[in-house]
């Protein structure tokens, strides 16, 4: 349900963007959301909807790119997929590791006319 | 035309938690952010740990809950000050909510404030407070395999409470598949096993808090 919250943000963040510019319309933002992040695409879609009704966003598309948790051994320094959430490194047993990614939510562009 | 932005969708509240932070280092004030499903026993908690602490430290509480009162009276019959955040249907407590109830505190009369979420075992591990320690709550009628289904809070706090023990051989809850399956996600996770209506657990949890808001203060 936090995605209620974050989509006031991306649109937020694009109409600020696209007014910077000058745009008349917010055709597609781009976003890219970690595994981790628990948020939901569809979700993102459904408030974006009903949220940028009166704006210039109206009817943008919304693409999402996914971003897998990888986690960087302390020990060996390799450096994994981990979706299944299997923190420990499988060549030398250290528990503790790294997240190198999957936690990300940002908008990474946006496409405006 | 294509724009890049690169910005983080949570940057607003991110700088609000930074200014939040910096206030409460310049206050002196320890903050703790506990976290955990409805009904896991975060107020009786609070309580239990205001309990201890109440004679040595001035500790205050922000209770967040989407609606009533209930929980930031029975924290003022304990005699500590208390604010109440209605989130009206928000599954979370952002730092700008925090931001305006700070209004109601006297920060240079709290040694320690302890920030009650909304229960909900994903929403909140997103929005950053400003706090010093994220801590949650799981208790053990609540079944042992929440590490695996909420890995992101196992993985953001760094403290994990596990209430209810006293209550341990009426359920199938088993705490050491919790201290290893949640260990594998953090292995820095402190862990302290309570009963917040037996008190069993609590003298350690309060001795270590106690170790940590003078280390860092």
């Amino acid at each position: 349900m936090h995605e209620l919250g974050i989509t006031e943000n991306i649109l937020s963040i694009a109409l600020e963007q696209a007014q910077q510019r000058g745009a008349q319309r917010i055709l597609k933002i781009r976003l890219k959301i970690g595994e981790m992040t628990a948020v939901v695409d569809e979700c993102i879609r459904f408030y974006f909807e009903i949220l940028s009704k009166d704006t210039m966003a109206a009817g943008a598309e919304i693409e999402v790119e996914n971003v897998p948790i990888k986690v960087k051994c302390p020990k060996c320094g390799k450096t994994r997929e981990a979706s299944d959430y299997n923190f420990i490194c499988p060549q030398c047993g250290v528990l503790s590791a790294e997240i190198v990614s999957g936690r990300e939510l940002y908008v990474s562009s946006i496409e405006i006319e | 035309m294509e724009i890049k932005v690169l910005q983080k969708i949570l940057e607003a509240n991110e700088a609000i938690a930074r200014e939040n932070a910096r206030l409460f280092k310049d206050k002196g004030v320890f903050v703790i952010n506990i976290m955990s499903s409805p009904g896991a026993g975060k107020t009786s908690f609070i309580l239990r740990t205001l309990e201890k602490l109440k004679n040595d430290f001035k500790v205050a509480v922000i209770e967040g809950d989407i609606a009533s009162k209930v929980d930031a009276e029975k924290i003022r019959e304990q005699g500590a000050p208390a604010v109440q955040i209605n989130t009206g249907g928000a599954c979370h407590l952002d730092a700008n909510m925090i931001k305006n109830a700070l209004n109601l505190l006297n920060l240079d009369d709290i040694d320690l404030l302890i920030i009650e979420n909304v229960g909900n075992l994903v929403c909140p591990a997103e929005f950053n407070l400003g706090e010093d320690l994220k801590l949650m709550i799981l208790s053990t009628p609540e079944g042992d395999d929440k590490p695996l289904k909420y890995p992101q809070m196992f993985t953001l706090c760094s403290v994990l409470v596990l209430n209810k023990i006293d209550l341990l051989n009426q359920t199938n809850f088993n705490v050491q598949k919790v201290r290893e399956s949640a260990t594998k996600l953090n292995a820095n996770l402190q862990i302290f096993e309570v009963s917040c209506t037996t008190g069993q657990g609590i003298n350690t949890w309060v001795t270590w808090l106690k170790n940590k808001f003078l280390v860092t203060r």
